[in-house]
């Protein structure tokens, strides 16, 4: 709000003054005396705000519990496409490429820390190059979990 | 609802909502007082709304992310909240059963929310943005009547702080157009925490006063235009 401000009416004045209590230091008491002074009961409001508030921060996606089960769910979404994945027996050169791709999604950091580029991908069986897959999977999926928060 | 928000709000204690829904609540019921000329009831308002619901509204609605609170630009909830409140009353004075008057289009977002530099001239809810469709001589009459009432009060309010210096000074500091306590307390020489203990004396006055004139001269309803 500016600091200057010509009034129009006495309406207006009420309305400046109703603004600039409200910002002014209340007791919990002095603020019920307001309702019960106009005939209003201010435990029913209390209540049923106090109930709406924690009901919209406990199903906000933002709750922790949200959150981890949509990172659960998220996994398993992961865990079952790997499964499938393994049961479909992918060829040699497409798990060798689905790794490289998934190395790439990952931060260069990260994705330093968990290289196999010293790993000898000929010498892996193509039952190691499905488990490689599998874990760096879920490690994307998890760093991009993150991310999203 | 952004992170930083949801961890304000989530972090807050029992009591700290308490008061704040007390605060708000005040305020959407002085708000409601102030427009009963728009509304004729600061109960009853349109839409089967109370200013108890109103203010119960702007939290939900920050809590569901329809009004989406920006903590850095607005790190004061309380009064981002009553933002949201002048806003809903601006929607139920602009509703479809209360067409006496009509808002003036804001320069709002697509939440609803007041852009930034409208924020910073941000006009009072009492009139200034509204504008008045042609009046039928009835509701004239009606509006000559609450403006009478408030200048009523008003006169009352000034006789009634003659013997309170801190209460004389705000409320001419005011007529002089100061809006902030910082102002105010700059103008009249108070402290900041004396202007704001004077603006809740005074707004307890107006809130008795207006009572005291409504059971001395209840308001004439006009004929067919209650909010039903």
């Amino acid at each position: 709000m500016t600091d200057f401000k010509p009034l129009g009416n006495a309406a207006d004045l009420f309305q400046r003054i109703n603004r600039l209590a409200a910002e002014a230091d209340w007791t919990e008491a002095e603020l019920k005396e307001a309702f019960i002074a106009d005939g209003i009961d201010p435990s029913s409001l209390l209540e049923a705000t106090l109930a709406d508030v924690k009901r919209h921060l406990r199903e906000s996606p933002l709750h922790w519990l949200n959150r981890a089960k949509a990172l659960r769910s998220q996994l398993q979404a992961s865990m079952i496409a790997s499964e499938r994945r393994r049961s479909e027996k992918l060829p040699r050169k497409q798990l060798l490429g689905n790794i490289e791709a998934t190395l790439a999604r990952m931060p260069p950091n990260v994705a330093e820390q968990l290289s196999f580029a010293h790993r000898n991908f000929e010498n892996c069986s193509d039952e190691d190059l499905e488990s490689i897959l599998t874990e760096l999977e879920y490690v994307a999926n998890l760093d991009e979990s993150k991310a999203d928060e | 609802m952004n992170e930083k928000a949801y961890q304000i709000l989530s972090g807050m204690a029992d009591a700290e909502w308490a008061k704040l829904i007390l605060r708000l609540g005040r305020y959407a019921l002085r708000t409601s007082a102030n427009l009963s000329w728009r509304t004729k009831s600061k109960v009853d308002l349109p839409g089967g709304e109370t200013a108890e619901s109103v203010a119960s509204k702007a939290i939900v609605k920050v809590l569901s992310g329809e009004r989406n609170w920006n903590p850095d630009t607005d790190p004061e909830l309380g009064k981002y909240l009553m933002d949201v409140i002048d806003s809903l009353f601006s929607q139920l004075v602009n509703g479809d059963d209360n067409r006496k008057l009509q808002v003036i289009a804001e320069n709002r977002d697509e939440h609803g929310n007041l852009l930034p530099e409208l924020q910073a001239r941000r006009a009072e809810p009492a009139t200034e943005w509204l504008f008045r469709p042609p009046q039928s001589p009835e509701e004239e009459a009606m509006e000559l009547e609450e403006n009478h009432r408030n200048e009523q009060i008003l006169g009352m309010l000034a006789a009634d702080c003659d013997g309170d210096p801190a209460l004389k000074k705000v409320l001419e500091a005011m007529f002089d157009g100061h809006a902030t306590p910082r102002s105010i307390a700059a103008k009249t020489g108070l402290t900041t925490k004396e202007v704001n203990n004077a603006n809740k004396r005074l707004d307890t006055k107006i809130a008795s006063l207006r009572k005291r004139l409504a059971l001395e001269s209840p308001t004439p309803v006009l004929k067919g235009k209650q909010n039903d």
